[in-house]
């Protein structure tokens, strides 16, 4: 997290806030029990991280996104369900870390295996066209503006091309139940949602 | 590292370290005959050698404001970048990784709340570690995971892109010396 975008609205550290985040959390932590979640408060990047640390598999929710005043609960919720997809979906994986699944690989476990889990284990459900507007908001926000990533396309210039960096496609095909790998030069398989186990 | 948003800048440089360092690209650089982590070497010429800097520019496109920041990150003398530490830990551990039996190196950058031992005045710090039960394959890779206190400052403009050739050959000329890829 070199590169990252912090917080440029004032945060919302009301305690409501607080003890919402805390929840949240707890019911994940008790969902997924073998991944660490882990509040980063003091930062103020607008994201949430899957990483290792040596052998244990955790998730950072950054300050910047657990209390971004335009990011709700539900916002919050998809977004943990979505790193937790990255320690915990089949298929592609990211192409700088074979450990880890691939964005639409998370994204499609997080919007069914995940959110099904987590109801089942903890009793809370999520509206997730909700959760994904708000997280459109905050891309137009604090992002590019348009949704979209603008890289530089010169010769000799290597992408990381991903549908994923595209809000509005991705937004749509997780409604759709359809994620859109299909020229997804990362993934190595097509993902539908009606493959998912 | 998987993120929720994602940020081009990080997805890029990691993207582009770990296929350097894998697979034909790590062989090629077994074979060199060129020691590029030792004292004659900095981290950052090293850098644009390889080709490794972002390419995106996401508020002003066509200014190499990303790949300006990252050489400023290798470079710069500031505190708020990586110290001559940080860098000598850096460079061991790829030497480390060119000599030793890894099939690929993975790179990582994840906030520290200083419980790594970051601050303020001491931002970044160097871990190296093993893929371990989590090894793809069952193969052996190693993991260098950049433990950030903050990210780069917003406000740095960066430094040049073009930096000037080390004292060794073959780096003989600031548009020289770029070591091309395996594959």
């Amino acid at each position: 997290m070199l590169f990252n975008r912090s917080a440029s609205t004032p945060p919302r550290q009301s305690k409501a806030r607080h003890k919402a985040v805390g929840a949240l959390i707890g019911d994940l932590a008790t969902a997924f029990p073998a991944i660490e979640f882990r509040l980063a408060q003091i930062s103020k990047v607008i994201n949430a991280q899957a990483t290792l640390f040596g052998e244990s598999r955790a998730v950072l929710l950054y300050g910047g996104l657990a209390f971004h005043p335009r990011v709700g609960i539900d916002g919050l919720c998809f977004a943990l369900l979505h790193e937790t997809g990255h320690h915990l979906a089949s298929g592609g994986r990211l192409p700088w870390d074979p450990r880890l699944a691939c964005e639409c690989a998370a994204d499609a476990w997080a919007a069914t295996t995940g959110a099904g889990k987590l109801l089942e284990k903890t009793g809370r459900d999520f509206d997730l066209k909700l959760a994904l507007n708000d997280l459109a908001l905050l891309e137009a926000s604090e992002g590019s503006g348009d949704g979209h990533c603008h890289e530089e396309k010169r010769p000799g210039a290597e992408f990381v091309a991903c549908w994923s960096k595209d809000w509005r496609a991705r937004r749509n095909g997780i409604l759709a139940k359809r994620v859109v790998p299909h020229d997804c030069p990362l993934a190595a398989i097509v993902l539908d949602f009606a493959q998912q186990p | 590292m998987g993120a929720l948003l994602p940020s081009p800048a990080d997805q890029q440089i990691v993207a582009k370290l770990f296929k350097r360092f894998s697979g034909a690209n790590l062989d090629a650089l077994r074979n060199l005959q060129e020691d590029l982590f030792d004292h004659h070497h900095s981290l950052h010429r090293v850098s644009h050698r390889l080709g490794i800097w972002p390419d995106v520019d996401l508020l002003r496109p066509g200014h190499q404001v990303e790949k300006r920041r990252w050489y400023w990150l290798l470079s710069s003398n500031s505190k708020k970048a990586l110290h001559h530490g940080n860098k000598q830990d850096i460079k061991n551990a790829l030497k480390k990784a060119i000599t030793g039996p890894y099939q690929a190196v993975i790179f990582n950058a994840v906030h520290d709340d200083g419980s790594h031992g970051t601050r303020a005045s001491d931002p970044y710090k160097v871990e190296v570690t093993e893929s371990g039960a989590h090894a793809p394959d069952g193969k052996l890779h190693m993991v260098l995971t950049l433990y950030c206190f903050q990210e780069i400052d917003p406000t740095e403009s960066g430094s040049d892109t073009n930096p000037s050739a080390d004292p060794t050959q073959p780096d003989a000329g600031v548009n020289e010396g770029a070591i091309p890829p395996a594959t």
